[in-house]
């Protein structure tokens, strides 16, 4: 497996965090909404590979507008076994890219450097 | 695991499947088409994923044709089996990439749908639908 030589990828991260169109929706920021709206998106992109398209989805877009504070949730989401696709939240909500060259599309190594990069942040969950 | 494959993909209920792997999160349909059971493979890889440094960073399905032409794989017209091919077949839906399938020695079909389970299908056409959209194309490798 090659890696990337420059994770940044600015036109990449520029198409994904501009891809809304519609006004975003209000923001709430309790822990129950947020588990209510994961378990919504992770039940429509179950047998997803490309997410591209599902970063539009009204449950995503209500998890990105909760800013920060959906971070910690989404640390402790990455241990429930369907960590893949929140990845890109984390990265949308952080602009964080913890995970090594050397370990990227490895999902165990990707939650470790991600959330050991969470304790670093001093985030706890 | 099965009554959720089959109510997303009514063509693959009708036409048969069979569930052939557990449901996993660490590797994803085009690892698996690919040859990478231990990997998940997306254009979308700032946060971490994987996808081959010769292809496009797109959603396009022109980035997953580079994915395989770059590893050898070159366009073909014919499903079926070919002594020496492995054959990998690529979906699009509205002209953005969705899914691969690998062929196996028997002329049937392996697909691991996103985090769901690996499943072995007869036919191409059984993923065809709302979420796979289409068959976009056939490509063979030697070996």
């Amino acid at each position: 497996m090659t890696t990337k030589p420059t994770p940044a990828h600015p036109e990449l991260r520029q198409r994904i965090t501009a891809r809304p169109e519609a006004p975003a929706p209000a923001p709430t920021h309790d822990r129950a909404t947020f588990e209510r709206l994961a378990a919504e998106w992770e039940m429509a992109t179950l047998f997803v590979s490309n997410i591209e398209p599902f970063l539009e989805h009204p449950a995503y877009r209500q998890i990105i507008a909760m800013g920060e504070a959906a971070v910690p949730w989404l640390l402790a989401r990455l241990d429930e076994g369907r960590p893949a696709h929140w990845f890109v939240a984390l990265f949308q909500l952080t602009g964080a890219i913890p995970v090594p060259p050397a370990s990227r599309g490895r999902i165990r190594e990707m939650t470790a450097a991600w959330q050991e990069w969470g304790r670093r942040q001093g985030y706890e969950w | 695991m099965r009554r959720l494959i089959a109510a997303q993909f009514p063509a693959l209920a009708a036409d048969g499947f069979e569930i052939v792997g557990e449901p996993s999160g660490e590797y994803n349909c085009i690892a698996y088409a690919a040859g990478d059971t231990h990997g998940w493979w997306t254009h979308i890889i700032g946060e971490g994923h994987y996808w081959p440094e010769h292809a496009s960073l797109t959603p396009a399905i022109a980035s997953l044709v580079e994915v395989f032409a770059g590893m050898g794989y070159e366009p073909c017209t014919d499903a079926g089996v070919e002594d020496g091919y492995t054959k990998v077949a690529l979906y699009q839906n509205s002209g953005e990439w969705t899914h691969a399938a690998r062929q196996m020695p028997n002329g049937h079909w392996r697909s691991k749908p996103g985090d769901g389970a690996l499943v072995e299908h007869y036919t191409l056409q059984s993923l065809v639908g709302t979420m796979y959209g289409v068959v976009h194309c056939i490509m063979r490798r030697r070996g």
